[in-house]
């Protein structure tokens, strides 16, 4: 298989953008990440969108020639749509990495995009649920809040996560998100100011463990590592990617507190990309709940199970922690457009190793991680990358 | 889809794996522990404990009305596990572990009350 690099990158900002359509965020992001990389939509060899519900958001469907039109792409390449939940983003860009890889397109252009806020949040909260089992979750009445409130009920069960290490999540992801001039949460909050919070959602999840609706697009262009070379200045080479799967549906899994599609993923991507975990510089995991960030840094193998929250706590993920994790502000404060996610998320490990990443730029970053995890956990993809 | 038993509890259908007998919850195609194939539909009392369990405040569009609700997962007794509600919505009675009973069906879905 050829090798691949990211030669261009490109994100909307993210947050309620009530008087920009689904179109102008998904061609804005995608011109800019062509515009970074050098080339015009007539370079453009293969085309992949990841978007998670455009049917019901906005009553489209048919969705990557809708915005490859759009962008005026070559009538002779493929336009195609990945829908993987929360992770459609991440298999996007993985399938853009194959279409490389196997030699079928030379660069590939690879967008992710959700418009959210054009219904009330119940309405949202109803289609987000649709990434559940709807027979023997969304009928007895699961939201996906509820869904990551017993996993976090269990992980405080097992091994006594509190509810301040749940927000120590909330205040360093903010307090990233400060220095994100693309994230939609733009205020800190004190540890104090979460836990007197009132405002539950899905007991023991409150208000501030949530990730946000949000509106955005994010782009990559990908290119053979060789053909790189001349086209970047800054190319950025995918060095370990790996998707597994796990039960659909959570009752069906034999532990709450751990996403074995994530244990696979790591296990594969790490072993393809032939580096240990303390190699990893920085990493944007699928917090989608505080809860979600702590099992993500345990799965993934930052640190040992059941301690993710004290580490967090201690600061392990912060900015110059051991590991930096989420320096975006993650999808809790840089916002959760749910396909755009998984793309944004490389999006901001590529400035990172290009050393772009202004206020929130972790010194000598040279090895970086993505973590995209679709439904309650039923798809992961992880993806490694590394400074060319 | 379920049926009262003798002793007056409420049986729930499942599925038995026809070489190891390990239960699984319906829908299954194969047997989780072994990947045997065939799988026959069984009943088992409709008593466990509380796996893991959320009170919904925020709910879906078409939940909307009942909320606050609370949500569970039952691990049934022979460890197979099913999604359900719990009737208890007050947090200082419900605790991971309490043991459960089915106390009605409603479309399907099974409620669940404390037990005794």
């Amino acid at each position: 298989m050829k090798r691949v690099t990211v030669i261009g990158i490109g994100n909307t900002r993210y947050g309620v953008i009530k008087d920009r359509s689904f179109l102008d965020l998904a061609v804005e992001a995608g011109k800019k990440a062509m515009a970074d990389a050098g080339i015009t939509p007539d370079g453009v060899e293969a085309f992949y969108l990841g978007n998670y519900a455009g049917s019901d958001f906005i009553n489209q469907n048919h969705l990557a020639p809708y915005v490859g039109a759009a962008l005026g792409l070559r009538r002779d390449i493929p336009c195609t749509h990945i829908e993987n939940a929360c992770a459609s983003g991440g298999s996007a860009f993985r399938e853009g990495i194959i279409a490389i890889g196997s030699g079928t397109a030379g660069k590939v252009l690879v967008i992710g995009v959700e418009k959210m806020n054009t219904v009330p949040t119940p309405k949202v909260t109803e289609f987000l649920a649709k990434a559940g089992d709807w027979e023997h979750e969304v009928k007895v009445g699961y939201t996906f809040p509820s869904a990551f409130a017993m996993m976090a009920r269990r992980h405080m069960h097992q091994y006594g996560t509190t509810r301040e290490h749940l927000a120590a999540v909330t205040v360093k992801n903010h307090k990233n998100a400060l220095k994100n001039p693309d994230a939609q949460m733009q205020k800190p909050v004190t540890m104090e100011q979460i836990l007197n919070d009132n405002r539950v959602v899905a007991d023991p999840l409150r208000l501030y463990d949530c990730s946000l609706i949000t509106d955005g697009a994010s782009a990559v262009v990908l290119a053979e590592k060789g053909a790189a070379r001349n086209l970047s200045k800054k190319p950025v080479d995918i060095i370990g990617f790996a998707q597994a799967n796990d039960s659909f549906a959570l009752y069906q899994k034999d532990d709450l507190t751990r996403f074995d599609a994530t244990v696979e993923a790591a296990n594969m991507a790490f072993q393809m990309a032939g580096i240990e975990r303390e190699d990893i510089d920085v990493a944007e995991v699928h917090d989608c709940f505080t809860i979600a960030e702590i099992i993500a840094i345990e799965d993934l193998g930052f640190v040992p199970k059941g301690e993710g929250g004290p580490a967090t706590l201690d600061g392990v993920t912060s900015l110059n922690g051991k590991f930096a994790v989420n320096t975006s502000g993650g999808l809790k404060a840089k916002g959760h457009p749910v396909g755009a996610t998984g793309v944004g998320q490389i999006v901001e490990i590529v400035e990172q190793l290009r050393g772009e990443a202004g206020g929130r730029q972790v010194k000598y970053a040279e090895i970086g991680l993505t973590h995209n995890l679709g439904g309650s956990g039923a798809t992961c993809v992880v993806h490694i990358l590394a400074r060319s | 889809m379920t049926f009262v038993s003798v002793g007056g509890t409420m049986n729930i259908k499942v599925l038995k794996c026809s070489s190891c007998g390990k239960i699984s919850s319906i829908p299954a195609y194969f047997c989780k522990s072994c990947k045997f194939e065939k799988l026959e539909e069984t009943e088992v009392p409709g008593k466990g404990i509380l796996y893991s369990y959320s009170t919904v405040h925020v709910p879906l569009a078409t939940h909307e009305k009942e909320a606050p609700y609370t949500v569970a997962i039952v691990e049934l007794e022979g460890g197979c596990k099913i999604t359900g509600r719990i009737l208890e919505t007050s947090s200082d009675k419900l605790s991971v572990g309490a043991s459960v009973e089915v106390a009605e069906i409603k479309d399907g879905v099974y409620l669940f009350k404390l037990s005794n």
